[in-house]
């Protein structure tokens, strides 16, 4: 009787989980470059965790504000506040939800000076959302969950201070 | 420019400054207290039900109150190090106290996984987050310090790093061993990061 040897099955999540980049490592420094980048855009910036649940709750919803609200000029970028540890998770959780925007990771360690770069006033606790203005000026915060309405009306807001007309971009 | 065409340049401008700053009041309430201000007597529940007050929590040394979580990686990664930090300082007459203020982690999970994880101090049950809404807490872990006066000595972080191989920064144990030399808390007040605490619907 021959044996045969099956080859090992992949499971289809860890398959797309490969097939996923990583995020691209940021810190503070390259945060400023970010927002230097976005100048001129309406930018939303959420930061998230896989060991976030309300987190991982409203990113869905985060996904489809940012189809929703991209032909009207919205920008949106995840930052993922996950350690090294923790990237199998992220890449299933990116695997899973597939963001049609792009998303970082906060190179691990300084969180203080990197939580201070961003916004003084803020914790430091996720979810949080941070909405720029096309002049790169900071006009809004959500720390905590969110619901769509929420975001909704602060989205509107925000693209209205972005347009051309506002004088708010160069 | 007509005088009907200026008044809606002035409405507008007066409503896009209106919306130009909207901070929203993130999860935790305003802190009642900061670093220096003195803590009045607080109510909290043990794991068994009853009411245990702060006051009557006291250490002789001082009082540390560790906010913590079950199910919080954050919190978790930080277990060891509460551990350690439970007995290197009871030991030298400091009471430690974690505060469970999560509405989705009840009393018997706690225990449980106190008991499981080693933690080796008490913790109580926060179940209306009054004592997170007085302090303004908002994460898991996050600690307060408090002298043998209920004066906040320290608040923040535990140290910088979730990866203990990454530590430069013990603020924790500083602020401890300065509060035990009655020495001034180099660093008395530093940003907690960690999973936000779930709290209570508010009435």
């Amino acid at each position: 009787m021959a044996l045969t040897l099956a080859r090992p099955q992949t499971r289809p999540a860890a398959k797309q989980a490969r097939a996923v980049r990583d995020p691209e490592i940021i810190d503070q420094d390259r945060y400023k470059d970010l927002l230097e980048r976005y100048r001129g855009k309406a930018l939303l910036v959420n930061f998230w965790a896989t060991w976030c649940e309300p987190c991982r709750d409203e990113y869905p919803m985060l996904n489809q504000l940012a189809k929703q609200y991209a032909p009207q000029g919205l920008h949106l970028v995840g930052i993922s506040l996950d350690d090294d540890g923790e990237m199998i998770l992220v890449r299933r959780f990116l695997a899973k939800h597939r963001p049609v925007f792009p998303n970082y990771r906060k190179r691990p360690g300084k969180e203080e000076e990197f939580i201070n770069a961003v916004n003084p006033r803020w914790s430091g606790a996720i979810p949080a959302s941070f909405f720029y203005a096309a002049d790169g000026s900071q006009i809004g915060n959500f720390v905590g969950e969110a619901n769509r309405e929420k975001y909704e009306a602060a989205i509107r807001t925000l693209l209205e201070k972005s347009k051309p007309s506002s004088g708010n971009s160069r | 420019m007509t005088r009907k065409s200026i008044i809606l340049a002035i409405l507008i401008a007066a409503s896009a400054a209106g919306a130009a700053v909207m901070w929203l009041r993130g999860q935790a309430p305003a802190a009642q207290i900061t670093v220096g201000g003195k803590v009045s007597d607080l109510q909290f529940q043990s794991l068994d039900g009853k009411a245990a007050s702060l006051f009557q929590l006291k250490g002789a040394r001082g009082t540390l109150l560790l906010f913590v979580a079950t199910r919080c990686p954050v919190s978790n990664d930080y277990n060891q190090r509460m551990a350690d930090l439970a007995r290197d300082y009871i030991a030298h007459g400091f009471a430690v106290l974690g505060i469970n203020a999560n509405r989705t982690e009840p009393a018997d999970e706690v225990a449980r996984h106190a008991a499981e994880k080693g933690l080796g101090f008490t913790i109580l049950k926060d179940p209306d987050n009054r004592a997170a809404d007085f302090f303004g807490a908002s994460v898991t872990p996050e600690a307060f310090l408090f002298d043998t006066g209920w004066t906040l000595r320290y608040h923040g972080r535990i140290d910088d790093s979730r990866n203990p191989a990454n530590i430069a920064s013990r603020d924790l144990r500083a602020a401890l061993d300065a509060l035990e030399a009655d020495k001034a808390v180099p660093v008395a007040e530093t940003k907690a990061f960690g999973c936000t605490i779930k709290r209570a619907a508010r009435q």
